[in-house]
């Protein structure tokens, strides 16, 4: 026997007292590997809303522009910085060589104003090849076609921006905008659909969709040339990508004040401080969580070492140390912390899993966010964190009232107990 | 040669502003291989001696020395090394750990004497629950035993460490007579057969006339000691 089955035997004499405590670390390590799934899942499932609409995994722009500058829904008028036609064959010629690449696209993005009849609205433009496939996944479609690769002329509308102009599909809408020379043209597109960007239309981002020729008639753009070229990299390869192009570049005269190349967790900083409200508010009922088990548990160290109060004068007047003593509590909290941590681990894994096998439909307005099925992923990393929060709460919050307990003067003790 | 020693020793209790002596300028020796009580009514100070002789408790003036060494110089960790390796006890209410068997109760001492190999940690628990009867009983838990066999246990566990000195706080006060004196006639054999020091307290005259001294107490003093043989 070591002094650990004393802690054992403890632990299993005092059942339900374990039971109420284990209660609490089984809730705080599930909820806490629920919502740490839950939070990844948005976050990834938001990372992957913009990268499909907007910005891709890489985007390749004119350097000396700023990240925000090319994720603000909010351009300045007018001042468009772009990629001439030489320098988007260079590119063009370095992506094709890479291996590390799934696909790539060319765009032109700028701001302009959509107007029928007196009613306008002001929008951002996303001129791409409509065989994209990417923009197709996150611009849900209510009604209508996507663009027709075959015409210049189409453009997708937001539902919120057609009811307010008052088209539907089919109808023809102004788009006004500045050109780069900075003079204003106005020209004609049939709205080919209408519909909104999956989980991005509660961030108030409306896109417009129409083709690369759409859109040079907009900015004067000459053929080749592009405001930016975004790039959909292999899993999980975007930042060794993004460095081999910069790399790439530069020899080919290119350095970053030329081409910037950025990856999506770069550009993302207005999602992620989106998102972190979203964090915040799951992580404070967490923490709230994580609380109350930490008053159980110095409650119940507290509870026990009034209970044992004999039988640790007793340990203490054959030698133990008030330290020996101590470890003698913190092995029952870890033992017990184990027990429903283990629990919590395999009852929270198997509910994920199953959840993201059956998804799990979602109404207005969380379905703005998390979209209309909500397919929970389980994620290994999560695991470690979670061990880390259960078990660095569990011990710290036992620590103090286990040596409070133990060092009692066996004297006292061994008088109330005779 | 001396094992105990206590030299003018008082102890007193703070209770709020008020303080209440418990010993008052004792001067006691016991020699090694004794077996003394301490007699005395309820609250003539009996368990604070014990209490002091067994590192428990400091005395408020005086001097307590154990063999050579003087208590008051030592630090904690050499008090727990002195309860451990030179001092057994025995509680009145026995002091077993409930959810520990027989065997683990005994065994609980010498698990913290690094030491004490695991083969002969299980030599002397087996030599000192033969040497008490109880080992056939060696995997019941307390509650399975009768008052007597729980002190027994306890006395078991008082001398795996082979102490010096084993100190017993009225050992047979929760016993009937006849089992009590089962006890105290226990540990005289135990006292004849390894040479430890026995000293006990009790308030029972059958019991103390066993001694080979009695120290009497009376409200924290020392008013007598008989040699009885």
């Amino acid at each position: 026997m070591n002094i650990f089955k004393l802690s054992r035997k403890n632990v299993f004499e005092s059942w339900r007292r374990s039971m109420s405590l284990g209660t609490f670390i089984f809730l705080a390590t599930f909820l806490l590997l629920f919502f740490t799934s839950f939070i990844s899942t948005m976050q990834n499932d938001l990372n992957q809303a913009i990268s499909n609409s907007l910005s891709g995994d890489i985007q390749l722009r004119q350097g000396g522009t700023t990240e925000g500058d090319m994720l603000s829904l909010k351009g300045k008028w007018g001042q468009m910085a772009y990629l001439e036609q030489k320098t988007v064959a260079t590119i063009e010629t370095l992506l094709n060589e890479n291996d590390n690449m799934e696909s790539y696209t060319k765009r032109i993005r700028n701001d302009a104003m959509l107007s029928k009849g007196s009613t306008k609205q002001h929008s951002m433009v996303i001129g791409l090849d409509p065989s994209l496939e990417a923009y197709k996944k996150a611009f849900i479609l209510t009604e209508g076609s996507y663009l027709n690769p075959n015409r210049t002329d189409e453009v997708l509308l937001p539902k919120n921006y057609a009811d307010k102009l008052g088209v539907k599909v089919g109808d023809s809408v102004d788009l006004i905008a500045a050109t780069k020379d900075n003079k204003e043209v106005t020209v004609s597109f049939i709205v080919a659909g209408t519909g909104q960007v999956d989980r991005l239309a509660s961030f108030s981002f409306y896109p417009v969709y129409t083709s690369l020729q759409g859109s040079q008639a907009l900015t004067g753009f000459r053929a080749g040339e592009m405001t930016d070229i975004i790039v959909y990299a292999d899993k999980g390869k975007s930042d060794k990508l993004s460095n081999e192009l910069q790399a790439a570049l530069s020899t080919k005269g290119l350095d970053s004040n030329a081409v910037k190349v950025s990856t999506l967790s770069e550009m993302g900083g207005f999602l992620n401080s989106i998102i972190s409200i979203y964090v915040g508010i799951l992580y404070a009922f967490i923490g709230i969580l994580l609380v109350i088990m930490a008053i159980l548990i110095i409650n119940l160290i507290f509870m026990m070492g009034l209970e044992r109060r004999s039988e640790i004068g007793t340990l203490r007047a054959i030698g133990y140390s008030r330290n020996r003593i101590v470890m003698i509590f913190l092995g029952e909290i870890f033992i017990i912390t184990t027990i429903f941590f283990v629990i919590g681990l395999i009852i929270g894994i198997a509910l994920i899993l199953l959840l993201s096998q059956l998804g799990i439909p979602l109404g207005a307005p969380l379905d703005l966010v998390l979209g209309k099925v909500f397919n929970i992923q389980f994620d290994w990393s999560q695991v470690l964190m979670v061990f880390m929060i259960i078990y660095g709460f569990a011990l710290v919050s036992s620590l103090y009232p286990s040596i409070k307990s133990a060092s009692v003067k066996p004297a006292e003790t061994l008088r109330e107990g005779s | 040669m001396s094992t105990v020693i206590l030299q003018e020793v008082s102890k007193s209790y703070e209770l709020g502003r008020t303080s209440v002596p418990a010993l008052r300028g004792i001067d006691l020796e016991i020699q090694e291989g004794e077996f003394v009580t301490m007699a005395g009514a309820s609250g003539s100070g009996k368990s604070t001696l014990l209490n002091l002789i067994g590192c428990l408790d400091v005395p408020t003036t005086g001097e307590v020395w154990i063999g050579d060494t003087l208590v008051s110089d030592l630090d904690d960790k050499q008090l727990n090394e002195t309860r451990l390796r030179q001092i057994g006890f025995i509680f009145q209410s026995f002091n077993l750990i409930p959810v520990l068997n027989v065997y683990e109760n005994v065994e609980l001492p010498l698990l913290i004497m690094k030491e004490v190999s695991k083969k002969e940690r299980k030599k002397r628990i087996d030599y000192f629950l033969n040497a008490v009867g109880l080992s056939s009983f060696a995997d019941r838990k307390p509650s399975e035993l009768s008052g007597g066999q729980r002190q027994r246990v306890a006395v078991a566990r008082a001398l795996v460490t082979k102490p010096r000195i084993v100190l017993a706080d009225e050992p047979t006060a929760n016993l009937d007579s006849k089992t009590g004196i089962e006890i105290i006639e226990l540990m005289q054999q135990i006292n004849k057969r390894e040479k430890t020091t026995f000293i006990f307290s009790t308030h029972d005259p059958k019991v103390m006339q066993r001694a080979n001294r009695i120290f009497h107490l009376v409200d924290g003093k020392i008013e007598k000691v008989e040699n009885i043989r």
